[in-house]
């Protein structure tokens, strides 16, 4: 573990990247904002065979935050990258592993996975327009009495629309 | 042939979990082709729903994801927020997690290995598998009241502790059951009807495996290791010995091998977090407030490598919270395994994944 941790250090040294163990010394966490700079590191923890265990996004005001979880031999790294014109290029083709995952996060969120291979919507139909997450009606609201077009006015009026 | 498609589902493949193969014959008509999959019949947005809620709730949430892996991710969940809190649990709490784990690991692993037989239509080795199932699934009322769901965990610690006589039950279903375990075992190694039945069936090479990602039993079957047990190790796992198991063929057989073997090192395992088992507290004794911050945790469920990311910002409700569960890696890899094999085994193939759509479509 020891041995990963230096060979770590000098990947991320020859990247200028300022990253961190946290406590436990299990993940590393690093953030950019060069969408280049992730393909090269993807791309060289790619020759360390890394595997994609997760993409995460979120939303902070109108630019978004993806964090990468790359497992390299136990490690967990996080490499948090800020965008701020919806789209990201795809690692799908360095690494099989992140495809369902990249293309789920642009079925919630609308991000645009530019040159991914297999682009078709994961779990939500097509019919559903994309960026879902940023609605939610708690379903007691929703269900509340009569159900008409009147009721269900006043619920998005009231609740209006909840950021997730 | 005509170039007639097969369509199996959406409900009623294996596991009576909506799933839909649509399914290109080879020009025998036998054969696979090609398979698609199409799945999101019962997505819930739970992802959503858990940023409107505190973090006391969610623990109730996080439970309902999934039955067989419904410790897990109440526990992945508390490693996270104990993280952010920077709360160290008490060593009594960290052993009882462990005990939780495995015994939910073994029952998770029998029903696998009971739907595989029910699969081949060997409908004695089913009810055996189910049996032996029935006895785990006592001790799991006996312990915790419930027989799935069994809210064993808290932030901070646990909700439950063992007496004398708890831990005495425990050992005794342990040993009533190890020689069945090992006659299942000598089943699967010598008979030559289940073996020549399973063996070839739905191969992923150790090479696919690494490629694609996937995780538990599936990935350990090709010979891949990454037991988040041994890798990672978290809980009371660095301070307990057992082996991982590993299979070279990557086929059907070889799944259901690894669990086989795999019910015999919880058994090792609960042994020996019984016999250690520290005195002291099994909760922290006050509550915290979970400050801001982020962190990632991550545990071996019965399926595979179960991950949880959190952040949060001061409010007692989480800002994201996102986790990838073992079947979503392990789903991709059907789309290699299932060609050039009989259509009549793409149920058995499927189940081979040990597959939680409710898990998936979180």
């Amino acid at each position: 573990m020891k041995s990963l941790h230096v060979k770590l250090n000098d990947v991320l040294g020859a990247l200028k990247l300022g990253c961190h163990f946290d406590a436990q010394g299990d993940s590393l966490w690093c953030e950019i904002d060069d969408k280049a700079l992730l393909l090269s590191l993807a791309e060289i923890l790619q020759t360390m065979n890394a595997r994609v265990c997760m993409i995460t996004a979120y939303q902070k005001v109108e630019a978004h935050e993806l964090v990468y979880h790359f497992d390299l031999d136990g490690i967990m790294i996080n490499v948090k990258l800020h965008i701020t014109d919806k789209s990201v290029p795809s690692i799908t083709p360095l690494f099989k592993s992140a495809d369902w995952t990249e293309r789920e996060l642009s079925e919630i969120y609308g991000i645009a996975i530019l040159n991914h291979p297999n682009p078709k919507r994961l779990f939500l139909d097509e019919a559903i327009k994309e960026d879902v997450l940023k609605e939610y009606y708690s379903l007691s609201s929703a269900m509340n009495g009569k159900v008409s077009q009147a009721l269900w006015n006043r619920v998005k009026a009231e609740e209006g629309v909840l950021h997730g | 042939m005509d170039n007639t498609k097969v369509i199996l589902g959406p409900f009623d493949v294996a596991l009576e979990e909506p799933i839909y193969f649509k399914i290109e014959p080879n020009r025998d008509g036998k054969t696979i082709k090609t398979v698609d999959m199409i799945n999101g019949f019962v997505h819930r947005g739970i992802e959503s729903i858990v940023l409107q809620r505190n973090f006391l709730q969610n623990l109730i949430i996080t439970e309902k994801v999934c039955a067989l892996c419904s410790n897990n991710h109440p526990f992945t969940y508390c490693m996270a927020v104990e993280k952010i809190a920077g709360l160290s649990l008490p060593e009594r709490a960290l052993y009882l997690r462990v005990v939780a784990d495995e015994i939910k690991r073994i029952a998770s692993h029998l029903f696998n290995l009971g739907m595989l037989s029910h699969l081949i239509h060997n409908k004695a080795l089913m009810t055996q598998f189910l049996e032996t199932r029935e006895d785990f699934q006592d001790l799991k009322e006996l312990i915790w009241g419930n027989r799935m769901d069994l809210s064993a965990n808290t932030i901070g610690g646990v909700k439950f502790d063992l007496d004398a006589k708890l831990i005495a039950s425990i050992k005794t279903t342990l040993d009533k059951n190890r020689s069945k375990i090992e006659s299942f075992i000598a089943l699967f190694e010598t008979d030559n009807t289940l073996i020549s039945r399973l063996s070839g069936v739905g191969v992923l090479s150790y090479e696919d495996a690494l490629r694609l990602g996937v995780v538990g039993p599936v990935a350990r079957a090709s010979g891949v290791n990454n037991d988040v047990r041994k890798r990672s190790p978290y809980a009371a796992y660095d301070k307990l010995s057992f082996d991982v198991v590993l299979q070279k063929d990557g086929d059907v057989l070889s799944r259901a091998k690894v669990r086989l073997y795999e019910i015999l090192e919880s058994m090792k395992l609960l042994h020996q977090a019984l016999d250690a088992l520290p005195k002291g507290d099994i909760v922290l004794p006050t509550r915290t407030l979970i400050p801001e911050g982020e962190a990632i945790s991550r545990t071996e469920a019965p399926r595979g490598e179960l991950v949880y990311y959190l952040k949060t910002n001061g409010s007692q409700k989480p800002e994201r919270m996102k986790w990838r569960v073992p079947t979503y890696m392990n789903w991709e890899a059907l789309k290699v395994m299932m060609p050039n094999n009989s259509i009549d085994d793409v149920a058995l193939i499927f189940n081979s994944i040990d597959p939680c759509i409710s898990c998936t479509e979180r």
